[in-house]
């Protein structure tokens, strides 16, 4: 336990940074959506109508911001890839902190297995990222409340902050398994980065097509989409998928973190 | 120039590869995408014709801006602009910061040469880089302005329009460098220079959400507006200043900075 306490409180300070980037974002989009979703109705039924291409040049792709749901989605969508650069970077910072800081032959040659210290460390990174999903339902509800609106739109919360811990999870297993496959820890740590900024540029090639297909089972940042979370369809297939994939990487990571060389670069 | 020439050589090849990959990827939306987008407009004006003549009016006046080669490079330079902010704050942190992380401060630092020197070796490999960076992304779009834009063409608007990618990666390696001269300790590279770059696209996103105008006092992507150059010829010169005042500015902090830091015993 003391391991883990002590990975709690290393870890705060950034939490509470990037805290601060989720808090602005949000309380800035939601108190100020009035404004734009003032016009919304009009130009949304338009462009609905629009060629699919037209309409992501216009930077209007899966949006229906005549009503506060539809704003509410989009506003999610960038909360996503906030998230996600968080989650890659507690992953690979559990892994390799140790090694950066030049502190690893103090901690790994107590009487512990890698495997042992290693949990502890991503058991509070994790906790962190929860904490953050958590976050972002409060901050939700809060900043709506403001807004006075006559619906209650808190399952939707719900929902997109379950999806967003879920595609956190992803990248944040992904980083982790990068960083304990790679000897350098800054080549583990641009890994994890680049993969979130790969797939996020691969979520624009999807937005662009009309039928996209498998290129949506390449990058986790659609596969919840704006629709699917807003009509309450449920994907489980893709819950699961996050899953998952995160037990797999992260099964990776422990496997190459066991026998791999601990090294100070 | 021994400096220059040793962080030329340790980062040329990163530099290289991201050059690589924001070229194909304007070639690949110009390409893949420029036709389809342009015949759309058809389809798009005959929805039109359906509304209120006025509104198709007002519609209409920004019809010619949006189905064009620029409309659709606008677009597309908001991602150019993650991906070339991304390399630009890493060149400022890697650079700026390499001795702090390899804890060599010292090595470098007795040698003959004043702090001053040093720190003008280490900017200008970086400007080398970035130009050189851009140089050949500016060209590119040139070309593929001359190829797919249909007459009349504005090859100096065209210019200004591609040169905003290098302005605002100029801001972005200012931010790096100090960054990378302030921070006690710089634990990844990637990680912030990711960080940094996704913040800059997440304010464009939020102000673009809201057309909220003082947000974009806050938004780097946005000081050079490449729409605005390709039709008018010119940035909004209040956020252009904005932008080149921050980038001096945070350079010169740097700067002071890195000439008059204590180094801290090993």
């Amino acid at each position: 336990m003391n391991l883990f306490r002590k990975e709690l409180k290393s870890g705060l300070k950034p939490f509470l940074f990037w805290t601060l980037g989720l808090f602005v974002f949000i309380i800035a989009g939601i108190l100020k959506s009035s404004a734009a979703m003032a016009d919304g109705q009009f130009m949304t039924e338009l462009i609905n109508k629009f060629p699919r291409i037209v309409v992501v040049a216009m930077g209007m792709a899966n949006i229906d911001i005549s009503q506060f749901a539809g704003f509410y989605a989009v506003l999610m969508q960038y909360v996503f890839v906030l998230a996600a650069v968080y989650a890659a970077y507690l992953g690979s910072n559990a892994v390799s902190r140790e090694s950066v800081d030049k502190t690893y032959e103090f901690l790994f040659t107590k009487p512990r297995s890698r495997s042992y210290i290693l949990a502890r460390k991503l058991l509070a990174a994790l906790v962190y990222f929860t904490l953050y999903a958590c976050l972002n339902l409060l901050f939700s509800v809060l900043a709506v409340r403001q807004l006075a609106l006559d619906v209650d739109y808190l399952w939707l919360y719900l929902r997109f902050s379950v999806a967003m811990w879920a595609v956190g999870l992803v990248f944040f297993s992904i980083a982790a398994m990068f960083a304990a496959s790679m000897r350098v820890s800054e080549r583990g740590a641009r890994a994890g980065n680049l993969t979130v900024l790969a797939t996020y540029a691969l979520a624009v090639v999807y937005d662009l097509f009309e039928k996209p297909g498998a290129i949506r089972l390449l990058t986790p940042f659609r596969y919840f989409l704006n629709t699917e979370v807003l009509d309450s369809v449920v994907q489980p297939l893709y819950l699961v998928l996050c899953v998952a994939l995160a037990i797999a990487f992260l099964l990776i990571a422990f496997i190459r973190f066991e026998k791999r060389d601990l090294g100070a670069v | 120039m021994n400096v220059f020439r040793f962080e030329l050589r340790r980062t040329w090849v990163g530099v290289a590869v991201w050059t690589l990959v924001m070229t194909g990827l304007l070639a690949g939306l110009i390409t893949g995408a420029l036709p389809a987008f342009l015949e759309s407009r058809a389809g798009v004006e005959s929805m039109l014709a359906n509304f209120p003549p006025a509104f198709a009016a007002a519609f209409g006046m920004q019809m010619d801006n949006l189905f064009s080669f620029g409309g659709l490079y606008s677009f597309g330079f908001l991602y150019f602009s993650i991906f070339g902010t991304i390399m630009a704050s890493g060149l400022g942190l890697n650079l700026f910061s390499r001795e702090k992380r390899e804890k060599c401060m010292d090595f470098l630092l007795t040698k003959p040469r004043a702090r001053g020197r040093l720190f003008s070796e280490k900017l200008l490999a970086a400007l080398t880089l970035l130009v050189v960076s851009n140089a050949l992304f500016i060209i590119e779009s040139l070309a593929l302005y001359r190829a797919y834009a249909p007459a009349p063409l504005l090859i100096g608007h065209a210019l200004l329009a591609a040169s905003s990618l290098l302005l605002t990666e100029l801001l972005f390696l200012s931010i790096g460098a100090v960054i990378a001269v302030l921070a006690r300790k710089i634990r990844s590279v990637s990680g912030l220079a990711t960080a940094i770059g996704f913040a800059g696209f997440l304010l464009s996103a939020l102000h673009s959400l809201l057309e909220e105008e003082s947000l974009r006092y806050i938004t780097p992507f946005q000081y050079y507006d490449t729409a605005k150059a390709f039709f008018n010829g010119a940035f909004e010169a209040k956020y252009a200043l904005i932008g080149v005042a921050l980038t001096l500015g945070l350079m010169a902090a740097a700067y002071a900075r890195y000439t008059r830091v204590d180094i801290p015993a090993l």
